[in-house]
């Protein structure tokens, strides 16, 4: 065998072993990117299928703000820390008109527009045992499952009628809740003199049932309800009074 | 003797050039190979770390239409980058391709609780979608297409 086939076959073998560097680190490295990508989408999905929210109640505390309880039926705890990734979006109709709004989680705002956390409830005592919560300066701690988080949301709307709201965990896992009254009361005055009051309602819908009740004697005077639509109601008198005529009301 | 040696020499380098510039060849094609690879190994890597979920969309107003989009991965998306995706919005069984704008008609967005211009794991971004004539009742398309081709839609109804 010459010098020249030593140096070709010496040539021949150092280039595929190049080439088989160079395919194995490649190779390993593109595995690597890929399996991190994996891993992500795998832990995404297992966050996914073990987290849940979901709303337990509702009151309405004053006109524009709302109290809900929200429990936490998953299997994941969730950490105060990340509420402000949260999303609240609040549908309401203030003035005739139907408004949507993201709230911001703010737990030290009293005015404007915001959601905080109230209270936390476990097995229906407030208070929670694992992770503690704490509201006070920085909030801390976690949301475990089975708690329950009594949340305030509140808007600066003229009146607003509350009618959906949604929210949503760091993860996009959400959960959300209609308002619909059941039944709504309230007193209404029928001043010296007239014959009638308009009465207004949040009930959404056209009442199926008015039933109006005087607080004061009417004597023979008749009264009686018309206009009923999903807005309000009119309480009528067949003849002015000489003083005040109250009702109680009740629509359901 | 003499002859053989020279004639094996200019064998040898024959041999050593031809060798030389095959190496050459054959390393070039590799390295371009080999990035290419890595090229799409990183954007299949960036993909697989994008992740989006539409929240809600509701109209606002006879015009325009919000829409809550959440980012649910981990890969950060520069403001500059988020005006390069794509949202595809109307009617159902109508709807078309809608182009970023900073006013008017067309859709933009605001992130809403993030501390910096990138839209990050758990941001939440709101786009306004306004359209050139009023939303008539009925049911709606919308999708929203990162910069990459990672996606999430959601089907909302106007009216009502």
């Amino acid at each position: 065998m010459g010098q020249s086939t030593t140096v070709a076959t010496a040539f021949t073998a150092i280039m595929m072993i190049a080439v088989v560097s160079i395919l194995i680190t490649t190779a390993v490295s593109g595995f690597g990117i890929i399996a991190s990508g994996i891993t992500e989408q795998t832990d995404k999905t297992s966050i996914l299928v073990n987290e849940r929210l979901e709303f337990t109640g509702w009151k309405l505390v004053d006109p524009q703000t709302l109290r809900l309880n929200v429990s936490n039926v998953g299997e994941t705890s969730l950490t105060l820390r990340d509420f402000d990734k949260f999303d609240c979006i609040v549908m309401y109709t203030a003035g005739g008109a139907s408004s949507s709004e993201w709230l911001a989680f703010n737990q030290a705002a009293t005015t404007g527009d915001y959601w905080k956390i109230n209270r936390v409830f476990f097995n229906g005592a407030q208070g929670d045992e694992v992770n503690p919560i704490s509201l006070s300066g920085t909030v801390s701690g976690n949301w475990d499952p089975q708690e329950v988080l009594e949340v305030q949301v509140h808007v600066d709307a003229v009146d607003p009628s509350f009618r959906y709201v949604i929210m949503s965990t760091v993860n996009g896992v959400k959960a959300s809740t209609g308002f619909t009254l059941s039944h709504e009361t309230g007193s209404a005055t029928i001043s010296a003199g007239d014959t009638f009051v308009d009465v207004q309602h949040s009930l959404g819908r056209t009442p199926s049932n008015v039933q109006v009740t005087p607080r004061t004697d009417t004597s023979s005077t008749v009264f009686w309800v018309d206009g009923v639509d999903s807005d309000g109601f009119r309480v009528n008198l067949g003849a002015s009074l000489p003083g005040d005529a109250v009702f109680y009301w009740r629509i359901e | 003797m003499a002859s053989s040696i020279v004639s094996e020499g200019i064998v040898l380098i024959a041999v050593v050039v031809a060798a030389a510039m095959l190496s050459q060849v054959f390393l070039t094609t590799m390295t371009g190979i080999e990035q290419s690879s890595v090229t799409m190994s990183e954007r299949l890597g960036d993909k697989m770390k994008t992740s989006i979920k539409i929240i809600s969309a509701v109209n606002s107003s006879s015009t325009t239409a919000k829409v809550w989009v959440k980012n649910t991965g981990t890969n950060i998306i520069p403001s500059a980058v988020i005006e390069q995706s794509d949202v595809i919005f109307g009617r159902f069984g109508a709807y078309a391709y809608v182009d970023y704008t900073e006013a008017g008609v067309g859709w933009n967005f605001e992130l809403l609780n993030s501390e910096d211009t990138n839209w990050q794991n758990g941001e939440t971004m709101e786009i306004t979608v306004t359209a050139a004539s009023a939303f008539v009742k009925g049911d709606y398309y919308v999708c929203f297409n990162t910069f990459n081709g990672v996606d999430d839609e959601l089907y909302f109804s106007i009216g009502g």
